[in-house]
């Protein structure tokens, strides 16, 4: 063992520069998409204008809560204005703040609160029409829990004596201290609106991906240890061919692992993000192996970086279901079996792959020592 | 003593070797010349164990190369046709690689002397910026790391000048006589077979090679 470990580190020796490159290539490569991500949600916004019919106290913090969602870039316009602007696609999308907004409102009704024009080219006319009612609902929740509160009070003959300010006031309190009344909307489970943060994207999900990918690129090693002809003097050493390949491969399990620890500090000091150890180890030794198996069907080195490429593509699609990336949430769930990200995307461990990848590895093992025998 | 006993090789149907039986005894340097594609290299990987042949026994010494593979395979030292050394490495980490895997532990500077006998002395440079000589020479010395007892070589001096290639041959010889090593190499090089061989085995068809070594007086076995 010590022995392959020496003559291991002789070839990695050559090719240090390369090899350091490619492991922190996915911890860069997370670290990149993460902040472009940012960069490219705060660029877009949706553009859509407000037209308030009134300006009463209701109607302005309506105005001021849409204002302040990181999906919208909303402004204020006259109707006709909006119109206009939506005609000329300036605007996604216009809502108008009905004349009689806080009466309707204070009412407990829900109806004629809004008006709205939107074209075929509105394309977020709905997820902020539904943002925008969300934010109307927590009010009408709040006004019909004082109403409640008011009615209890007045059967109870209580001597305190709340005007409906006081008791919403009140209830935004609780809010605050304990989310009672929140009705938090969330919608294509992105935006959280009680904190406007957008879409969160884990460093740990853009890393799963990279990994796949560059991990196999990382064992273009086998090809080429394949190719060279020294293969032939194994039958004349003390260990087989097969055997020697397969320490080779702990070996780089075990270099990478200990890659992996220090992106879970670099992820945490960056990201507060923090993961489950075992999903972690199990994920790395199921894509080491996997790796170690794609390379030997594929056989030739620039065939495996193509088809390395494409296998995390059709990853990315299949993943879809899962992650927050749209994509093909109708594939439904039996299509997360045959994804190997799966259970570490979810924070389990890699538990059926590894074990198909160890299955896999066992019967190369059997067909190399006979081809070796 | 290599003893070999009706041997025979088939590649589906297609008989390459056929009912092959001779002795070789320690010490002896025995030649072993055909035309492409006669079945020398096939020869050499059965007789390194690499290989199965369809039929026919073979016996190292006393150990069978049925039963005692295992045992065989430290005694022998194999030079592939093709040269199997790491091109990125130099000469020296090529002989420290491969003697970390070999069944015997060597000092760099028995590694160093082992070189140094065939007169391959670039120790520090790397293999891709060696001549073919070179190579050849370093392909040759790994396969020496273990001190085997039975060499087969499979062209080990083609492509490379005459000078290395005598320095080879002197090399082979001093093995055999001084370490009672027996090698059997394959070669093209005709004048080099009637110099260095003791006696020479021609396979093939052919009898063009058996009547040019029959007449530089060479004792020559025939299948
Ligand atoms: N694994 C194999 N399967 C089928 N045929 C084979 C196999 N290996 C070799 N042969 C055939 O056996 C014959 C002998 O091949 P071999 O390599 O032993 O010839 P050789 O004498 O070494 O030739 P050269 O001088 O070109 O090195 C050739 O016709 C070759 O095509
Ligand atoms: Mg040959």
């Amino acid at each position: 063992m010590k022995e392959i470990i020496y003559t291991r580190f002789l070839l990695l020796k050559k090719q240090w520069i390369s090899l350091s490159c490619w492991i922190v290539l996915p911890i860069l490569i997370a670290i990149g998409f993460l902040s472009t991500a940012e960069t490219v949600q705060d660029d877009f916004n949706v553009p859509v204008g407000i037209v308030l019919e009134e300006e009463s106290e209701s109607a302005l913090a309506l105005w001021q809560e849409i204002n302040e969602s990181s999906l919208v870039d909303a402004s204020k316009f006259s109707e006709r204005e909006a119109v206009r602007k939506l005609e000329q696609h300036e605007l996604d999308s216009v809502f108008i703040i009905r004349q009689g907004y806080e009466e309707t409102l204070q009412s407990g009704n829900r109806r004629n609160l809004l008006g709205s024009y939107y074209s075929d080219r509105s394309f977020a006319y709905t997820p902020v029409k539904e943002m925008i009612v969300s934010i109307i609902q927590q009010t009408t929740g709040r006004i019909k829990a004082a109403n409640t509160v008011i009615n209890l009070e007045m059967k109870l003959s209580s001597e305190q004596d709340w005007s409906i300010e006081e008791i919403i006031a009140k209830s935004k309190e609780i809010q605050n201290n304990e989310d009672l009344l929140n009705n938090q909307f969330r919608f294509h489970g992105e935006s959280d609106l009680s904190n406007n943060s957008g879409l969160q994207w884990n460093p740990w999900i853009v890393w799963a991906f990279a990994t796949m990918l560059i991990t196999i690129f990382i064992f273009d090693w086998v090809i080429k240890e394949r190719k060279a002809i020294v293969a032939v003097r194994f039958p004349f050493m003390k260990i087989s061919f097969p055997a020697y390949m397969l320490i080779n491969v702990s070996i780089y399990i075990i270099i990478l692992l200990s890659i992996d620890l220090s992106t879970v500090v670099i992820f945490y000091s960056i990201y507060q993000e923090t993961i489950n150890l075992f999903s972690l180890v199990s994920y790395r030794i199921m894509v080491c192996l996997f790796a170690f198996l794609f390379v030997n069907i594929i056989r030739n080195a620039y065939f495996s970086y193509i088809a390395a490429i494409l296998w995390v593509l059709v990853l990315i699609v299949i993943s879809g279901a899962v992650l927050p990336i749209g994509g093909f949430d109708k594939l439904g769930s039996w299509i997360n079996h045959f994804n190997p990200l799966y259970r570490f995307l979810i924070g389990e461990w890699t538990v059926g792959w590894l074990a198909f990848c160890l299955g896999g590895i066992a019967i190369w093992y059997v067909r190399e020592g006979k081809k070796y025998a | 003593m290599l003893k070999v006993e009706e041997l025979t090789k088939r590649f589906h149907k297609k008989t390459i070797l056929s009912d092959l039986s001779f002795n070789i005894d320690h010490g002896e340097i025995v030649g072993l010349v055909g035309e492409n594609g006669a079945g020398k290299s096939t020869l050499l990987q059965i007789l390194a164990t690499t290989m199965k042949p369809t039929s026919g026994d073979i016996l190292l010494d006393d150990l069978n190369y049925q039963r005692d593979k295992a045992k065989i395979r430290k005694e022998i030292g194999f030079v592939p046709q093709d040269i199997a050394v790491w091109e990125q490495l130099t000469v020296e980490e090529n002989m420290v690689f491969f003697e970390k895997l070999s069944w015997k532990k060597k000092s760099n500077v028995q590694l160093k002397e082992i070189c140094q006998d065939m007169k391959l002395d670039r120790w520090k440079d790397p293999v891709k910026k060696l001549s073919g000589g070179m190579k050849r020479k370093l392909n040759l010395a790994i396969s020496l790391i273990h001190d085997p007892s039975l060499l087969l070589l499979d062209e080990p001096t083609v492509g490379i000048d005459l000078k290395s290639r005598k320095e080879i041959g002197a090399y082979l010889r001093k093995q055999a006589t001084d370490y009672n090593k027996t090698i059997i190499y394959t070669s093209h090089d005709m004048d080099e077979i009637k110099e260095l061989c003791d006696r020479v085995i021609t396979i093939g068809e052919d009898s063009f090679y058996k009547n040019l070594l029959q007449e530089a007086d060479k004792e020559v076995i025939s299948f």
